[in-house]
């Protein structure tokens, strides 16, 4: 079976309208420098959008606010996204961890909760994922090790090169979607995959040359430099324009905290799921008044502590994806890559 | 489709008061909920909040539970207003509970403060469930005043098959036992330490000074198991209130022994 496909640009149209019929899909509109997931309509001009979206591509599975005591995702129109990217996918990693109970290095069980309604809807997820053909000031994936392209966790990949799209298959679930649709799409000529290579090595070194100075320090020894950074007085400073609005939390595409709240509707008792934030003072707060994390300090590193060490322990990853977003959402212009060099230079002192 | 995040119905049968702030709830358990000593719940008000907390009652009664709660937040502010029967809603067990078989034929010191002798109950009843086993119990309870200590009654029974110290911060004038914090209770000179455990539940300080004092004395870090006491709001490894280092306290605790927790630089924070 052929892997790749060449799909015209005059016919993305046709191609979403295409995945429409059987999802409930959504695709980028464009507002300012920013794109945002808007559920796709034959009205819809569609956008291929130049970088990841405002939103993190979780919010798409894991609404920020949802009643779960009469959910049934089963019955829900599977969903399909258009052009995540890279960072999104490699995130999207995280959530699976926590939410369909893969065993982490250090659990001593072994039967770990699933949960079901995310599940439902992962397993009915079509990923039509993207190669970045821009990338903004924040963007940092390369600091995390991560390429602007899928390299894996997608079921359709599209590459853009000048007048159409290097369509590539990843997954059974991909090609199914397609059936029937292949005949508007050509067999790719050598010259436009070697355009895509081109493309792909031309944002790398793009970006590698906004980044050297925002470079962090080398990605293996960023759990290290957490770790020893765990007295470090630096905290302290970074969190000193910290308001507690919770933004980085909320705009993280790894970001998997949430609470459960009861709540009365009438006569009806409801029970929702809403995303929380570690740097909300009452986070850690236990109902006796003890608060393990008592002070924005503490809570800041808390949450570098959780992506870059308890990550790498269980699941053999960090819980970043480089994708910038707490850096722009910041009113306090707190920048994680500043914190990280920060604190990768005290770990070169002390050494 | 199984939704891991709703509770099971629970029937409230009786609720007895133990102190000014604290009551034990006693539910049935007719749907055959059961809980290993050591393990926790999340039990729930429909409409109003959830909370986590430990069983302390025997875990070999398959008919009926309890839980004793202190009057100290939102939800067991609501509870404590209840009235007998009631249904209330409960997830769970949570948890690893106490590790018994690794109590086999030792030595076995119980420290508890306050409230902290909720889940100690339920070790105490279950280790008395099987005398062969468990022979040597040492207790030694601490409470703010003679009127916060719980089980008063049940204390007595239990002092008469095995070793109890008691102890108040602030003594009234019919207290007869010793006054001082838990830490001074804590002594070996009945205790093996070569081959012994010591179980320690209580509020966050009572454990950090206990364990201090337990370590001074002789102990080993792997004999000494701590409960510890974390925001546990989802109960399944999920919602990533409750990890400490490694860890999330409501997969892999909420019970440790020390070994595991003494590395980790925000263990008493």
């Amino acid at each position: 079976m052929e892997r790749f496909f060449y799909l015209q640009a005059k016919y993305l149209k046709d191609f979403l309208s295409f995945i429409a019929k059987n999802h409930r899909l959504f695709i980028c509109q464009a507002k300012e420098d920013d794109y945002y997931y808007v559920q796709f309509s034959e009205g819809l001009e569609p956008v291929f959008n130049a970088y990841r979206t405002f939103e993190p591509l979780k919010s798409l599975i894991v609404p920020a606010k949802e009643r779960i005591d009469n959910l049934n995702p089963s019955k829900e129109k599977p969903l399909a996204v258009f052009n995540p990217k890279h960072c999104d996918l490699n995130a999207l990693a995280i959530q699976d961890f926590i939410f369909l109970g893969q065993k982490p290095k250090f659990a001593s069980v072994e039967d770990l909760d699933v949960d079901t309604s995310y599940e439902q809807r992962r397993k009915n997820l079509l990923i039509i994922s993207g190669d970045c053909t821009g990338y903004k000031e924040v963007c940092w994936c390369l600091g995390m090790g991560l390429k602007p392209y899928p390299e894996s966790g997608y079921d359709i990949n599209l590459s853009f090169i000048d007048t159409g799209y290097v369509l590539e298959f990843s997954t059974g679930k991909g090609r199914l979607a397609l059936k029937g649709f292949e005949r508007r799409m050509t067999k790719p000529t050598n010259e436009q995959m070697h355009k895509r290579e081109h493309k792909r090595s031309k944002i790398i070194a793009d970006m590698q040359n906004s980044l050297p100075e925002l470079y962090p320090g080398p990605v293996e020894a960023m759990q290290q430099a957490v770790k020893q950074g765990f007295n470090s007085a630096s905290w302290k400073e970074f969190m000193l324009t910290c308001v507690e609005c919770g933004g980085c939390n909320f705009i993280c595409d790894t970001c998997h905290c949430f609470l459960l709240s009861d709540e009365k509707r009438g006569k009806e008792n409801a029970r929702l799921k809403l995303w929380d934030a570690c740097l909300y003072a009452n986070f850690a707060k236990v109902a006796g008044g003890a608060n393990p994390l008592d002070t924005r300090a503490k809570r800041l590193r808390n949450r570098y502590m959780k992506k870059f060490d308890f990550f790498p322990d269980n699941l053999g990853k960090y819980a970043c994806c480089g994708c910038g977003r707490c850096i722009e959402v910041c009113p306090g212009k707190i920048d994680i890559r500043k914190i990280l060099k920060t604190l990768h230079n005290e770990l070169l002192v002390k050494k | 489709m199984k939704n891991i995040y709703l509770p099971i119905p629970v029937a409230l049968e009786q609720i007895i008061d133990e102190s000014a702030t604290i009551k034990t709830f006693r539910f049935s358990s007719n749907d055959g909920f059961r809980f290993k000593t050591g393990q926790f719940v999340e039990l729930s008000l429909p409409g109003i909040g959830e909370a986590p907390f430990t069983p302390s009652s025997d875990p070999n009664i398959s008919t009926r539970f309890e839980i004793t709660i202190m009057n100290v937040g939102r939800v067991t502010q609501a509870l404590h207003a209840l009235k007998t029967p009631a249904t209330l809603g409960v997830r769970g067990p949570y948890g690893l509970g106490y590790p018994l078989e690794e109590f086999k034929n030792k030595q076995i010191l119980i420290v508890g403060g306050g409230v902290g002798l909720a889940p100690l109950r339920s070790l105490i009843l279950a280790l008395f469930a099987r005398p062969a086993d468990f022979k040597n119990i040492h207790l030694r309870f601490g409470a703010r005043t003679p009127d916060d200590l719980i089980y008063k009654q049940e204390i007595k029974e239990w002092s008469k098959i095995c070793d109890c110290v008691l102890t108040v911060d602030k003594a009234d004038s019919d207290w007869k036992d010793n006054v001082g914090v838990v830490t001074t209770i804590l002594d070996t000179d009945s205790i093996d330490l070569k081959n012994c455990v010591v179980i320690v539940c209580g509020p966050p300080i009572m454990m950090k000074f206990a364990t201090f004092k337990l370590l001074e004395l002789g102990f080993k870090d792997k004999q000494i198991y701590l409960s510890m006491e974390k925001n546990m709001s989802c109960g399944l490894g999920k919602c990533g209130h409750c990890r400490i280092g490694p860890f999330f306290v409501c997969r892999e605790g909420p019970v440790f022994t020390f070994d595991k927790l003494k590395d980790l630089p925000e263990v008493w924070d």
